[in-house]
């Protein structure tokens, strides 16, 4: 259920609302009830001041018992009605008076605490017999027959009486009741209203990302294209343009691919046409220098085709994927001299000389058949494109950074923009001669990935050949 | 009939020139895109086999550039690649047939004549012109039912005129045609030829239009 952001939100937002609406509506009661405290107890000392000002001066004509008869006769309070019925109004004041008028009560005692007169409804016991027994004027809260009362102490001084006038906490209650109810009921009825508001705002602002969902549904591998950020708000932008990248990178993968399965597909397939059509030519022909030669070519080609499945072969051998190599000290330049032995009779048949020079006493740590592979794959490189009569140095230098082992032809050199491109498995470049299998720099980069080393071409800026240059770290080199 | 060989691996491009001579196609073998491009601009081929990948220019690029031209030679190419997409969008720029290689010789030639049938806008693959047949398939032709024996040059002289019955062709293109670049062309070789086909066929076959070439008129 939390996992909906609509949802979420919704009920963070309500949960919100009702904390704030209730500490308000607190708040608000608190206030209600002390305003309703002050004017009450306002009135509470004008009522004692006036009995005091009325009956004290009665008090002075006609004897206290007398006078009580004559409030007792007088009134007749109404029955109260059921409890809870309080708020119909109408029941409660009546001719003849107010129910309430039994919540409200005085009683006037003298100085020796003897009972002088009360009011009708007034309890028996002093409504605050602290008050009355310590002679102390003012306000107090007591508890008479179970109920709360507030009462209001009043010491006449020339005659000598004390004047108490109560009133029962239910009336101010009832009161402070009301005005929180008025308080409350607003919210209850606007809380639904606000949450079906906050409901539809919140899917509306969560339209934008149904959009980029569409969109984004709409991709297909053949269909990569990037999404249009323009429309959508700030707060998705960040998705759509980190999907936009996953969608480029994803289109590079793609097209990379199909690369590799054209160049492939033209690498494996285009021998096996030339063998085809070489021997249905042989088959053919009537002519016996025509068929010998045709013969030939078939050799030449199952030769190609040989050296073709070689490279596959050590390309999956030393895949990184299913390598662990025994690793092993290696004096680099004694292995270089070997392999640049097995490849100096091609060398020598364009009459190019091969030059190793440098550190003879530096180590790496790897295996010696990938070594060798690498060596001997960008020896033959070197020899393939260089032109007759020129020279191949490889060098062997130690430095801070590592070891490098590098390897410089008098070759064409290879165009900067297809640097990066030459490492990749069947791609040839343009214009070369096609005797190789395109796959010999794919098992250099292989290679020197799996002995943690790295490979780096670009072209020498003095001879115009190329520059191959194998930097074993310092972390495997010795 | 003279066409064009556009295969940058060199086993393949030997073995297709040779196996394309047999048939008596006369072959111009170009290594990259770009030459082919260059040639197909300046000579006339009837067919042209295109690799689609060629150094410097694709075989593709080639395709579209000779077609925005306006230059119409039946194109058909060769290519490593299988997939449906890579077929149709070949076809789409202009290619007229598609093979995949590896292929076979004797299909290649059935395709060639076909393209070739279709390029002289002949429904049957027999050539007819009045009592003369010609089979391109088995390089037969024959007379009023009789077997007529032609050499490889007079049969290709003959298929040439007669898929462009109508039509006056330049002495030059019919050099071509016979020799290709490389061939050494004889000052009068291809008099020769076309007397020993009048000889063969009869006088009124084949016209001489002074100065300009030859016609097998309708």
């Amino acid at each position: 259920m939390l996992n909906s952001i609509r949802k979420r939100l919704l009920i963070t937002i309500l949960f919100i609302i009702i904390v704030v609406g209730v500490i308000t509506l607190i708040k608000s009661f608190q206030d209600a009830r002390y305003e309703v405290q002050e004017l009450f107890d306002a009135q509470l000392a004008q009522s004692a001041r006036s009995i005091q000002a009325q009956v004290l001066y009665e008090l002075s004509n006609i004897d206290p018992a007398t006078f009580q008869k004559i409030l007792d006769n007088q009134a007749s309070i109404p029955q109260p009605h059921n409890a809870g019925d309080d708020h119909n109004n109408g029941h409660e004041a009546t001719p003849y008076g107010h129910e309430y008028e039994r919540k409200i009560a005085f009683q006037i005692w003298d100085q020796d605490k003897k009972h002088i007169i009360h009011s009708v409804a007034a309890p028996a016991a002093p409504l605050s017999k602290f008050s009355l027994d310590n002679k102390q004027p003012g306000y107090s809260d007591e508890r008479l027959n179970e109920q709360s009362w507030r009462v209001f102490t009043l010491l006449d001084n020339n005659r000598q009486y004390i004047i108490q006038v109560g009133e029962q906490y239910e009336v101010r209650d009832e009161l402070t009741n009301k005005i929180s109810r008025r308080l409350i009921m607003p919210s209850m009825i606007s809380l639904p209203i606000l949450a079906l508001m906050i409901w539809i705002g919140i899917g509306r602002g969560l339209a934008p990302l149904l959009k980029v969902t569409r969109e984004v549904s709409l991709r297909a591998p053949e269909y990569l294209e990037s999404i249009d950020t323009g429309p959508i708000p700030t707060e998705i932008q960040p998705l759509a343009q980190a999907l936009n990248k996953l969608l480029l990178r994803l289109k590079e993968a793609l097209l990379k691919e199909r690369r590799f399965t054209d160049d492939a597909a033209h690498e494996l397939r285009t021998p096996l046409a030339a063998l085809k059509t070489q021997a249905q030519v042989a088959i053919r022909s009537t002519n016996a220098k025509e068929q010998n030669k045709a013969l030939c070519q078939i050799l030449l080609g199952v030769d190609r085709a040989t050296h073709l499945v070689e490279q596959m072969l050590t390309l999956a051998r030393y895949s990184p994927e299913n390598n662990k190599l025994a690793l092993t000290r290696i004096p680099l330049y004694k292995l270089t001299a070997e392999v640049l032995a097995l490849h100096t009779p091609n060398a020598l048949k364009k009459n190019i000389e091969l030059i190793l020079s440098g550190n003879e006493q530096v180590h790496v740590k790897g295996e010696q058949t990938v070594l060798s592979i690498l060596f001997g794959n960008l020896i033959d490189n070197a020899i393939k494109y260089s032109s007759e009569n020129s020279h191949i140095n490889v060098t062997i230098v130690k430095e801070k950074s590592g070891i490098f082992w590098t390897i410089t032809d008098e070759g064409p050199g290879i165009d900067p923009e297809l640097q990066e491109r030459v490492f990749d498995r069947f791609y040839r470049i343009i214009g070369n001669e096609s005797s190789g299998s395109g796959l010999g720099l794919a098992i250099v980069k292989q290679c020197s990935d799996l002995l943690k080393a790295s490979i780096n071409i670009r072209n020498s800026s003095s001879q115009g050949g190329m520059i191959a240059e194998v930097l074993f770290p310092e972390s495997i080199a010795e | 009939m003279r066409l064009l060989l556009v295969e940058d691996d060199e086993m393949l491009g030997d073995g297709l020139k040779v196996g394309l001579k047999q048939q008596g196609y006369t072959v111009e073998w170009l290594r990259d895109g770009e030459s082919a491009e260059r040639a197909l601009n300046h000579n006339t081929f009837d067919i042209v086999i295109l690799d689609l990948g060629l150094p410097r220019l694709s075989g593709l690029d080639v395709l579209k550039s000779i077609r925005k031209r306006g230059i119409a030679t039946p194109v058909l190419v060769l290519t490593a690649r299988d997939a449906v997409h890579d077929r149709v969008n070949g076809l789409d720029s202009g290619a007229d047939d598609y093979m995949i290689k590896p292929f076979d010789l004797d299909e290649l030639h059935a395709r060639l004549r076909a393209l070739h049938r279709r390029q002289s806008q002949q429904t049957e693959p027999e050539l007819k012109h009045g009592a003369i047949v010609l089979n391109p398939a088995s390089h037969q032709v024959s007379k009023q039912g009789r077997l007529v024996k032609l050499s490889k040059s007079e049969f290709m002289l003959l298929h040439y005129l007669l898929s462009r019955v109508g039509n006056v062709i330049p002495r030059s293109r019919l050099e071509e045609m016979l020799y290709g670049w490389e061939g050494e062309i004889e000052s009068n070789a291809l008099e020769v030829f076309i007397h020993h086909l009048r000889k063969k066929l009869g006088q009124k076959l084949i016209r001489t239009i002074r100065g300009i070439g030859y016609v097998i008129e309708k």
